[in-house]
């Protein structure tokens, strides 16, 4: 029988912030909260930034070619987030984005692009970020 | 108490935001991870993973506790130094994984050169089914 839970907020019984799915093979849980993106984020880098679309972003900064920080509304419990990045650019240049180690924060964290071919900075069309952790 | 509930569909109060528990379940991430790269590996926060094995410069292996349901899920990594870059980071898949582990290489390109480095700053992300 097909079931429907109309709910605002889901909450652990033994420990608040942790809530077990079962997972697709029916045999192994995942936990719902660690599985969660706590953030995403799709910024178009060109021009005058602006975050195309996202989830729990408050503002992105432009620190010059091809280099943005993108500043998270709820923060982190730590800096040890994992964020994973990827940038693209309509010229067709090979592009790579790296996440800027030392400007971590609880809320910011700092990523670069690159063109593959001739290390200098470039403006990408698509600047994609997307962060698993502990919201603190 | 622990409980447990069965439902197919989850709405917020307003009967707004519908989402099917498959998707739940079929979109979170199953694995991910943040380490340091350089010296001996070590992870700073992760999720689902039991160890990770250092196979040489700029090639390592991430082992889980629970293992997916086959070879063929989505994994997806960026790396950094602590600095500014001066040349392209990249996350490649390699030819070592299984169920139960990740293989990938980060390689750092100077010019047109890309050559394996160890970075400081290093995220993954798995998404696909668990065994």
């Amino acid at each position: 029988m097909a079931s429907l839970l109309k709910v605002d907020a889901l909450t652990g019984v033994t420990t608040a912030g942790s809530i077990s799915v079962t997972g697709e093979g029916n045999s192994t849980t995942t936990n719902l909260q660690q599985g969660l993106a706590k953030v995403w984020c799709l910024l178009n880098g060109t021009s005058t930034i602006a975050v195309t679309d996202s989830f729990n972003i408050s503002g992105a900064t432009d620190n010059g070619t091809g280099d943005y920080t993108t500043i998270a509304t709820n923060n982190f419990g730590n800096i040890t987030y994992a964020c994973c990045a990827t940038a693209g650019q309509n010229s067709g240049d090979q592009v790579s984005a790296s996440n800027e180690g030392s400007a971590r924060s609880t809320t910011a964290i700092r990523t670069q692009c690159l063109r593959s071919t001739s290390d200098s900075f470039l403006d990408c069309t698509s600047v994609e970020t997307i962060r698993m952790g502990d919201l603190a | 108490m622990a409980s447990e509930l069965r439902v197919n569909t989850l709405k917020d109060a307003a009967g707004n935001n519908s989402i099917a528990t498959s998707f739940v379940a079929g979109g979170s991430a199953k694995v991910w991870g943040h380490m340091n790269g350089s010296g001996t590996p070590a992870y700073g926060d992760s999720f689902n993973m039991a160890s990770i094995t250092d196979n040489g410069t700029g090639n390592y292996t991430q082992a889980f506790t629970s293992a997916l349901a086959n070879v063929s899920y989505s994994a997806s990594g960026t790396n950094g130094d602590g600095s500014a870059q001066t040349g392209g980071a990249i996350c490649n898949r390699s030819a070592v994984y299984a169920t139960g582990s990740y293989g990938f290489t980060t390689t750092f390109t100077t010019g047109s050169t890309p050559a394996a480095y160890d970075p400081s700053d290093v995220s993954t992300s798995i998404n696909g089914d668990l065994a």
